[in-house]
């Protein structure tokens, strides 16, 4: 039985001007199965924003563009399919809820009828008032009381505001929701109930999710699989006991837990990874992470690190190659 | 929201009185008496003190301005030093061809001005985006007079299809219209262009797209409404300022509007005529400002929430 939702393979996006070529995504993979929490992890600029705007078809038109690779959704195969396809998909299979509640929803119109949109495009055998009736249950759902749908966002707090995107998100009950960054800009006890939902609609609902953050803490609290992206590339993949109770990591995986302040040692500094992301228009040769990384050797400076893998936990690292190459 | 309107009604008063004040002290400091400009350099100093008796131009600066006040609060706007018209009448005379001038330029502003922005920030960068801010360009450049000229020329003396100067019938508008409209074109075409731009990138729009909405609808439902604030704004203003200062489109085309009593009445130091009309044009574009930040409550329940939470 096939219960993937989600399978991107060898993904490569680019964003071009007259002036420049930025290279965002570098040939990702990625499955998402139904009902599974997949964290996407990584600084600003590692490409999880990208990736997931080319999974929904919106990269910025004319600029942005899939040069590589497929993005297949169910049976549908996104990176050909076209404008209209992808309209009868976006909001209905899968839904998006952006990084910034506060200007994710449009000040003009009331919450109740931003959310019936959704439905008016993706129900359409739906009257109005079904319509209705399922914006008041998808209100109380995400824990709003019905009769302030006719408010405009204004009216709500940050949370208030995330918690009506995300029911947006959920009204035609997608088998895949892409979170960008769903907490980081409400405030920490915010954080926790939006997450708390999110986790409780999943089991509700079996939506996939696929959860962008640089937050480790979220990712532990909520996800099934995660993914390390540097500098457009999935560097090291895994599930969460194998990224946070693993022994193999990538170097830069080591970085970040090394970036978070622990509460059992007693240490005086974070340790924060030297130097800065790579610029995407000039991407280095080998491994991108080779300059930043303490433990790079002259063939991290001139190789592309293979695929090392274990019971699924994926590395792309010199350092276990030259392991397995020990072990074999 | 009554109680808003009531109060910003209110608040034109003093506004008015301000502006009647400037204006008075303006046209009594400067020098040069209407007596010797109405009655001409050769009259007699005997026939400008009957002229000034007659005229009411007795006293100091402040009796006089105290004294024409009063007669304002009567209804009572004077006579007019050049016609010895009642200055009321001969204003209320003019306001039906500036008022039918500035509609149909505002219509036209209207009509061209948003449509052509819109498709042009759709179409950013495009042939058309390119040849309407070509347009735009062309229009703002263009001085009113000029154009006026040319077109009497194309129009009338040409082709004959419309007369020339005076007012006969409808048609006399359609040449003066058109040449008042152009620059105003211009500047909304531009307006609106940036707004749309602007709204085009808000986090809402891509929301908007995510929910699978179309083009067509994102433009129409989400992007809209948003950028027509500053439209109605710009709009509101063009309109009021084509009330009060159609001048050179009038002299040109020979109208008997506000813009062609108060060109002449300055130039005659025709007192109680100027501040009359200058007082009308305040009033106008209080009202016209007033009709625009209605036209902002009805658009953004923002704005509405705020005039409402002030009448508490």
């Amino acid at each position: 039985m096939d219960d993937r939702i989600l399978s991107i393979k060898n993904l490569h996006v680019k964003y071009e001007n007259d002036e420049m070529t930025v290279y965002a995504v570098n040939g990702i993979d990625l499955e998402v199965r139904r009902g599974e929490t997949v964290g996407l992890v990584g600084e600003t600029g590692a490409g999880k924003t990208t990736t997931a705007f080319a999974v929904m078809g919106l990269l910025p038109k004319k600029i942005g563009s899939i040069s590589e690779g497929e993005i297949i959704l169910g049976d549908i195969d996104i990176t050909h399919a076209t404008e209209a396809d992808m309209r009868l998909l976006r909001g209905n299979k899968i839904s998006m809820i952006f990084q910034d509640p506060m200007t994710s929803l449009n000040p003009l119109i009331t919450v109740g009828d931003q959310i019936g949109e959704v439905l008016e495009l993706h129900r359409k055998e739906m009257d109005k008032e079904e319509r209705e009736k399922r914006v008041d249950a998808l209100l109380e759902l995400v824990g709003l009381p019905a009769e302030r749908k006719t408010e405009y966002p204004h009216q709500f707090s940050g949370g208030m505001k995330q918690r009506i995107v995300i029911a947006m998100a959920l009204a035609c009950e997608p088998e895949l929701l892409i979170a960008d960054e769903p907490t980081t800009a409400l405030d920490v006890t915010i954080q926790a109930q939006v997450l708390d939902m999110m986790t409780g609609l999943k089991a509700k609902l079996g939506t996939a999710i696929i959860l962008i953050t640089h937050d480790l803490g979220v990712v532990a609290e909520t996800c099934d699989k995660v993914a390390i992206m540097y500098a457009g590339e999935i560097i090291e993949f895994g599930s969460l006991e194998d990224i946070f109770a693993g022994e193999k990591h990538h170097p830069y995986t080591v970085g970040l837990f090394g970036s978070i302040p622990s509460m059992e040692e007693n240490v005086q500094r974070l340790k924060p990874i030297n130097g800065l992301m790579p610029d995407p228009c000039n991407l280095p040769s080998g491994c991108k992470f080779h300059a930043r990384c303490p433990r790079a050797t002259e063939k991290c400076r001139t190789c592309i690190p293979e695929k090392f893998e274990e019971q699924g936990h994926i590395i792309y690292c010199h350092l276990f190659n030259e392991n397995t190459e020990k072990e074999v | 929201m009554a109680k808003f309107v009531l109060k910003r009604v209110l608040a034109l008063i003093p506004v008015v009185i301000g502006i009647s004040f400037i204006i008075f002290a303006i046209m009594n400091l400067t020098p040069g008496e209407p007596a010797r400009l109405i009655l001409g350099p050769y009259a007699s100093q005997s026939d400008v003190e009957t002229f000034n008796q007659a005229m009411g131009i007795e006293g100091n600066f402040w009796e006089r301005y105290l004294n024409y006040m009063k007669g304002v609060l009567t209804g009572d706007f004077g006579i007019s030093y050049r016609t010895q018209n009642d200055v009321l009448a001969e204003l209320v005379a003019r306001i039906p061809c500036t008022l039918i001038l500035a509609t149909g330029a505002a219509a036209i502003m209207v009509l061209i001005g948003i449509p052509v922005g819109i498709i042009s920030a759709i179409k950013q960068y495009s042939i058309l985006d390119y040849s309407s801010m070509f347009m735009a360009l062309l229009f703002t450049s263009v001085p009113g007079f000029w154009l006026g000229i040319m077109l009497m020329l194309l129009f009338s003396l040409q082709l004959e299809w419309l007369p020339a100067t005076g007012v006969e019938s409808w048609l006399s508008y359609i040449l003066p219209c058109i040449t008042l409209a152009a620059a105003f074109v211009a500047s909304l075409i531009r307006i609106t262009r940036s707004s749309m731009l602007e709204i085009i990138r808000q986090d809402y729009i891509r929301t908007a797209y995510a929910k699978g909405a179309s083009e067509k609808r994102v433009v129409m439902k989400h992007v809209l409404r948003n950028a027509m604030l500053p439209v109605v704004t710009v709009v509101g203003i063009n309109f009021a300022i084509m009330m009060g200062g159609a001048i050179v489109t009038e002299s040109v085309f020979a109208l008997p509007g506000v813009g062609t009593l108060l060109i002449t009445s300055v130039r005659m130091k025709d007192i109680p005529v100027v501040m009359a009309v200058v007082m009308f044009v305040a009033v106008v574009i209080g009202i016209i400002n007033l009709l625009v930040d209605l036209a902002y409550a009805y658009i953004d329940p923002r704005i509405k929430s705020k005039y409402s939470a002030r009448k508490r």
